[in-house]
């Protein structure tokens, strides 16, 4: 080996301070990663698992006994482990919905819920197939009174719409906050309050098996 | 013929009045009772939840201990379920399973965490080497380079006298 010189050995000691600094930056930058903005997504899909079919025949006018399969995707981009929950309601059209402005949720008690801890970028899939097994009429009103979901079958006097139109399922995403330790429907996001809801409308206008 | 006198026929209806006091307290007790048992197993689930996203949150993870929780959820979607049957009993079973099994995460919550910390521990330790070790390699590459580069330097210089001396001749 040849006897470094001055001039080279002050290349020598920049190149090892460079490589320091430089090294050091990315590990920092490995070891606190930037927070990115978290959001929730949700999505409804229809039997073919598209965003198309959502009923027999693409018709929206569901008849009693007819088995509707729907998956509902939730998505969590939070950046962190979640507790989602979703709530499932059955509304009509004047029944007070979510409101995504203020992120109230809709007064109507839900049908059931689905729950579930998901990891940071974790998809969850829910199979929804749901019948509708009964509907009384009166005057010119239809109440659905029985409905079957993932082969359980609710009973009550759910809801009631004119002639048996604009029914909707609604599907609110709910999360354990962990400061408030309360089930919440809303998040705030860059002073913006989010909230996760999505919606399917159908109609049920006869009351007897087809 | 045998007729009612008034205080017995009112004595009848106090009776009948008791024993439907009675009934309706005994369902209102029972029902309260399944209600509460929900709502501790569910309090009882967020409670898990909770201390295992302190593990995440320091950087650690349990997957193992968020499967058992997700079943233990799905028990209690499934106790919903039962419920809306109105097959009580079998929601009762299956929210004292679900229940079951809350507990035996929490339980093993303090041990994955510490698992979780060792973990944590040994990455950015791994990380912190790989400053030194990445500084003192591409240093010590350089310096061959360099000094290589001199060398081939100090050849030519030296095959460029020996032209010029063997001119000189």
């Amino acid at each position: 080996m040849l006897k470094i010189s001055t001039r080279d050995l002050r290349y020598v000691a920049i190149v090892a301070i460079f490589t320091t600094i430089l090294t050091s930056s990315i590990v920092y930058v490995i070891l606190n990663p930037q927070p990115t903005e978290g959001f929730f997504a949700m999505d409804i899909l229809g039997q073919n698992g598209l965003a198309e079919h959502y009923f027999p025949a693409d018709d929206p006018n569901v008849t009693i006994g007819a088995s509707i399969n729907w998956s509902i995707g939730v998505y969590n981009h939070m950046g962190s482990l979640e507790y989602v929950v979703v709530s499932v309601k059955l509304l009509n059209s004047s029944s007070p919905g979510p409101d995504g402005t203020t992120g109230t949720p809709s007064p109507i008690p839900q049908l059931l819920d689905f729950r579930k801890v998901l990891a940071d970028n974790e998809t969850w899939n829910i199979p929804f197939t749901w019948i509708i097994e009964n509907a009384t009429q009166k005057g010119n009103s239809i109440s659905i009174t029985g409905i079957s979901i993932n082969q359980t079958e609710f009973k009550g006097n759910f809801v009631t719409a004119v002639s048996g139109y604009n029914y909707r399922f609604l599907f609110e995403l709910w999360f354990y906050d962990q400061d408030t330790q309360n089930l919440t429907f809303s998040w705030n996001s860059m002073g913006i309050q989010r909230s996760v809801w999505n919606q399917l409308w159908f109609n049920v206008t006869s009351t007897s098996t087809k | 013929m045998n007729y009612a006198t008034p205080s017995s026929t009112r004595r009848l209806h106090l009776r009948v009045a008791l024993l439907v006091i009675v009934i309706v307290l005994v369902v209102s007790i029972s029902a309260t009772q399944v209600n509460s048992q929900s709502g501790d197993t569910v309090a009882l689930s967020y409670q898990a939840y909770g201390e295992i996203a302190a593990i995440y949150r320091s950087g650690g993870r349990a997957p193992d201990l968020v499967a058992k929780l997700n079943t233990a959820l799905e028990m209690l979607h499934s106790a919903q379920l039962k419920s809306a049957e109105g097959d009580d009993q079998g929601a009762t079973a299956l929210e004292n399973q679900a229940r079951t099994l809350l507990n035996q995460v929490i339980a093993e919550v303090p041990l994955a965490q510490q698992q979780a910390k060792q973990e944590v521990v040994s990455q950015t330790l791994s990380l912190l080497l790989i400053i030194p070790v990445t500084a003192i390699v591409s240093t010590l590459a350089f310096y061959v380079a360099l000094s290589t580069f001199r060398w081939y330097e100090k050849m030519k210089l030296f095959e460029l006298r020996i032209v010029e001396k063997d001119a000189e001749d």
